[in-house]
């Protein structure tokens, strides 16, 4: 058909279309890559960073944890406050600029950095955030479509996959997990609303607790429906709620980042789960 | 009408408190997201739809542009067609000028069409006000108007009631004995009988448009139930109500719209009657009103004009945005307290009333982008939500405990090493406050979380703290 | 961005009528306008990407046919006038216990056989309580499944929307691809043609109740649209 060359929809462009000195991985010497732990999973859940941290390295990357890091500005961001998250943008793209790569273990902050970041500027900023976010991948997106990983099949038991809304709608976030666990050894079973959110929605689930919850149940009756006992997902955001909600409830349902799932990671309990339960 | 938007917290709360209607609606609710499925399959998968919707948007844009120029372009064509055009800047002068209309034309009895924009101007209670009878024809308005209620739905207005309660109220509203109302059948042939009687009996119908065409000056009208062409060709009095921002240049920009809001809101290629009508009784016709009036209301609306909110005037009514919110589905749509709810009057309200009086109202979004995914308008629905909370944010709407701690966070979030120690106190005070459990469940100053989940305990040392080794 | 007061009307400033509304609001959109340039805004209206959105392939017949019956219409063909009218007294015949038609003054609706199929046809507009219509349509639409009718005396309105069921003729010949192809006449541009146009695409219909579909909310319960015209070959 005719038409404008609009392309808000079409999908985002290969990193080397756009940045054209984007070193391509080599197996003599893989891409290298900053990890943005973000802030979640450096405080309340450091098996994710742990287990990102693992899984770039034996997908062969070269990883850098650059000190100068702590949140990337999404609470203050969709609350409002542009000029808060304007400030820790530029600070997040003068840290995160040098690396070729910047990888992060959550959609929604990766989709921050993508997305938002260049919404948030005018002018030569946004021309500079704009080229960050081509460089800026979420981790499992980055390990199936930039580094063609595949861990080993050593995994097992089945799972019910939770879609974050900004990985599966602003980064297209969907099938990259659901590959690497199925490589893994793990049986992924499909939630029948995996298109609704969960009712997190960052200060949401504490502006509107009744209404979070609401969402937040059907979600869990979705994965008990599904059979499989644990949901596993890429944001913590999500999962933390989702758990706090079952653990409420006294749901025997059980919560994981998919970065621990890969790894295999029998030590750390799930989330909201004390090591004696 | 009446706003009740502040209140939407506590009215959501309600909605959720009713099991019996919050299973009902998620009933509904898991009918449809097929929609937008049925809808892309129609135009032949994702992008033949997308390449429609932005066909759609820059034919919108190029009106919006120029809307004087077209609005005039219409209001001359309409004129030349025998209607009478009148301008409302504001709700009661929209009721004025249909009060005036009936008074001229000594109208005792109106039947309606549904129509959001005279729900927006609070129509129905004016004309009662000034002792006409006033009757809703769509079977959804019908059903609120028995009942006493408001919409839900911008489509569907019935859509919060069940086929139970809806039984019950016409027992109680209509006096015909003893009867069966088993079927949903059952109900519409006798909503159709008595609706019938109303529509023989009325003097004039009034209606709202779905679009109207500069070129011809027509008026498009697109239902299903064909109540709207009765309130049309039956009466001998018709009054069309709508609003500026509605027109086309031409009918083949109608058309494209057309096939966009069918699909988008009800998943149908194309509605049981759509029709364009352009004056009066002409020539030999043997039927069709006498008298034809255009009301076209403002309310706001040209104040969008080239502002930051622009977009939301692309907004085609289809109510897709509202099928595919999760905040809706559970809120419901009295939650948002006017006449516009779910995304697009998340959107709409603050604009057309105020920031101050549909505060919570940019707050009912978890920003999981379903609706600009759907949209067939394209507006980018969570982005106009976000920027509507910067606004509350930037003029102190947003509680200040709230922006103070925005404001401490981002302080905090641009200096990492002062963020690290201040959270491993953080830390080290909930881990003590927990104890041996691996949640908690009271905390100071977490209210809202904890209100319905327990937060999980985090670890005793942060990753970056317990990795300042591979630091660089 | 927002206003103080919003539908509490007062003249904003005394003296006012409403008369001065629309020089007021026009005077707002010509402004926020500017460059509102006629032969500009013609050209850039020219220059719009036309959409081949819904063109569709195939037969127009068949894809008519199989929209309008997806719609919950019927659809029969009939070869010439004759077997339209045995048709429609079969459709008749089946869903009502008496003979008489409502039918507007269309010269080819008067002059069909309709002894032939011992129907009574009254010509003129629907009142209450008529049982069945019988219209002309002036073209069918395959994108939709739809026939459009112009109201005027051939076919008043009322006669699409107040008996129980509606017949409608369209000849193989007037169905058309898609949507524009309903403004293909120029009485349709100017103030002289008919004074409106209904495209009608199935019963009248709701599911306003639990979202289950009801036909027949206020309109025709039945919609039967009859092809007339011989098939390409025969």
């Amino acid at each position: 058909m005719t038409d404008s060359t609009d392309n808000n929809l079409a999908a985002r462009p290969a990193p080397s279309a756009v940045f054209g000195s984007t070193p391509e991985p080599t197996p003599e010497k893989g891409p290298e890559v900053a990890l943005f732990v973000t802030c979640l999973a450096d405080l309340m859940r450091p098996s994710v960073a742990r287990a990102s941290l693992e899984l770039l390295e034996a997908a062969g990357c070269t990883v850098t944890i650059p000190a100068h890091q702590s949140c990337c500005g999404q609470p203050g961001y969709n609350s409002g406050d542009y000029a808060g998250a304007m400030a820790i943008a530029r600070q997040v793209i003068e840290t995160f600029e040098p690396y070729p790569y910047t990888v992060l273990p959550s959609g929604s902050c990766a989709g921050m950095l993508v997305e938002h970041y260049p919404r948030l500027f005018d002018g030569e900023w946004r021309e500079r955030a704009t080229r960050f976010a081509a460089r800026v991948h979420e981790l499992t997106s980055f390990l199936s479509d930039v580094c063609d990983y595949q861990p080993p099949a050593t995994g097992s038991g089945a799972v019910a996959y939770h879609d974050s809304c900004a990985g599966l709608r602003e980064l297209s976030v969907r099938d990259q997990p659901r590959s690497l666990l199925r490589h893994a050894g793990v049986e992924v079973r499909e939630l029948k609303q995996s298109e609704v959110c969960c009712g997190f929605g960052g200060t949401f689930c504490a502006k509107m607790p009744d209404l979070s919850a609401a969402m937040a149940d059907e979600k869990l009756k979705d994965l008990a429906d599904s059979g499989a006992d644990t949901l596993v997902g890429g944001d913590l955001g999500c999962l933390l709620a989702l758990a706090g909600r079952a653990r409420r409830r006294d749901l025997p349902l059980h919560f994981r980042h998919v970065a621990e799932v890969l790894v295999q990671d029998a030590d750390t309990p799930p989330i909201g789960e004390s090591p004696t339960s | 009408m009446e706003q009740r938007s502040n209140a939407f917290i506590e009215l959501a709360s309600e909605a959720i408190a009713e099991p019996e209607k919050a299973i009902y609606r998620s009933a509904l609710g898991a009918a449809m997201p097929p929609l937008r499925n049925t809808a892309v399959a129609q135009f032949g998968g994702d992008e033949a739809f997308d390449a429609l919707r932005r066909n759609v948007r820059e034919r919108r844009r190029h009106s919006t542009a120029h809307l004087g120029y077209y609005l005039e372009q219409f209001v001359a064509r309409a004129r030349e067609n025998g209607n009478t055009v009148h301008f409302a800047r504001s709700g009661s002068e929209l009721n004025d000028h249909v009060l005036a209309i009936c008074h001229a034309a000594k109208v005792q009895r109106v039947i309606k069409g549904k129509s959001m924009v005279t729900e927006e101007t609070g129509l129905n209670q004016a004309l009662a006000d000034a002792g006409l009878n006033v009757r809703e024809t769509d079977l959804g308005e019908y059903i609120i108007q028995e009942a006493g209620e408001t919409p839900s739905h911008i489509v569907g207005p019935a859509l919060h009631k069940t086929p139970d309660d809806i039984r019950q109220l016409f027992f109680e509203r209509h006096d015909l004995g003893d009867r069966d109302l088993d079927r949903p059948e059952d109900m519409v042939a006798e909503a159709r009988a008595v609706l019938r009687q109303e529509f023989l009996a009325a003097d004039a119908g009034i209606i709202g448009s779905n679009g109207l065409i500069a070129s011809t000056g027509h008026t498009m009208l697109v239902t299903n139930e064909g109540n709207g062409d009765l309130c049309v060709n039956l009466p001998r009095v018709l009054i069309i109500c709508t609003t500026i921002d509605r027109v086309f240049p031409r009918p083949e920009d109608a058309m494209a719209m057309l096939r966009l809001l069918v699909r988008s809101t009800t998943g149908q290629p194309v509605t049981s009657y759509t029709s364009f009508y352009q004056g009066p009784r002409r020539g030999d016709d043997e039927d069709g009103p006498l008298e034809t009036h255009l009301v076209l209301l403002d309310n706001g609306r040209s104040e969008l004009l080239q502002g930051p909110y622009e977009e939301m005037l692309q907004c085609l009514r289809c109510g897709a945005c509202l099928n595919h919110c999760p905040v809706y589905m559970n809120a419901g749509g009295h939650a948002y307290g006017w006449v516009y709810p779910g995304p697009m009057g998340s959107v709409l309200t603050p604009l057309l009333t105020s920031l101050e009086t549909s505060a919570p109202l940019p707050d009912a979004c978890t920003g999981c982008g379903r609706c600009a995914e759907v949209c067939p308008a394209l507006i980018p629905l969570p982005d106009l939500i976000r920027d509507l909370r910067a606004e509350k944010h930037a003029r102190g709407v947003t509680a200040r405990r709230w922006r103070l701690g925005m404001a401490l966070h981002a302080w905090l979030a641009r200096h990492p090493r002062l963020y690290q120690h201040t959270t491993a106190i953080g830390i080290w005070l909930l881990r003590r406050m927990a104890g041996r459990r691996g949640v908690l469940k009271r905390l100071p100053l977490a209210g809202g979380w904890l209100k319905s989940r327990d937060l999980p305990v985090p670890p005793e040392s942060s990753f970056l703290a317990s990795h300042r080794e591979r630091l660089s | 961005m927002s206003r103080e007061s919003p539908n509490v009307h007062q003249a904003e400033n005394p003296g006012e009528t409403l008369d001065d509304a629309e020089k007021i609001i026009m005077a707002r959109l010509r402004g926020a306008g500017s460059r509102d340039n006629p032969e500009l805004i013609a050209r850039q209206l020219a220059e719009l990407p036309a959409t081949d959105a819904a063109a569709g392939s195939g037969d127009v017949v068949e894809r008519f046919r199989e929209r309008l019956i997806n719609s919950g219409a019927s659809v029969a063909t009939a070869s010439d006038r004759r077997e339209a009218v045995l048709e429609i007294s079969r459709f008749v015949s089946a869903r009502h216990a008496q003979r008489r038609v409502v039918t507007g003054h269309d010269a080819r609706l008067a002059a069909l056989p309709w002894r032939d199929g011992g129907l009574l046809p009254r010509f003129g507009s629907a009142a209450d309580g008529d049982a069945v219509a019988v219209s002309w349509a002036m073209d069918g639409i395959a994108e939709t499944g739809s026939v459009v009718l112009w109201l005027d005396r051939r076919n008043p309105a009322l006669n699409n929307l107040l008996p129980d069921d509606q017949i409608i003729l369209v000849e193989r010949e007037r169905i058309q691809a898609r949507l524009e192809d309903l403004w293909h006449h120029d009485e349709l541009h100017t103030g002289h043609g008919p004074r409106g146009v209904m495209m009608i695409s199935g019963p009248s219909s709701t599911a306003d109740i639990g979202l289950h579909l009801v036909k027949g909310a206020h309109g025709p319960r039945a919609l039967h649209v009859i092809i007339v015209g011989e098939t390409e070959g025969e």
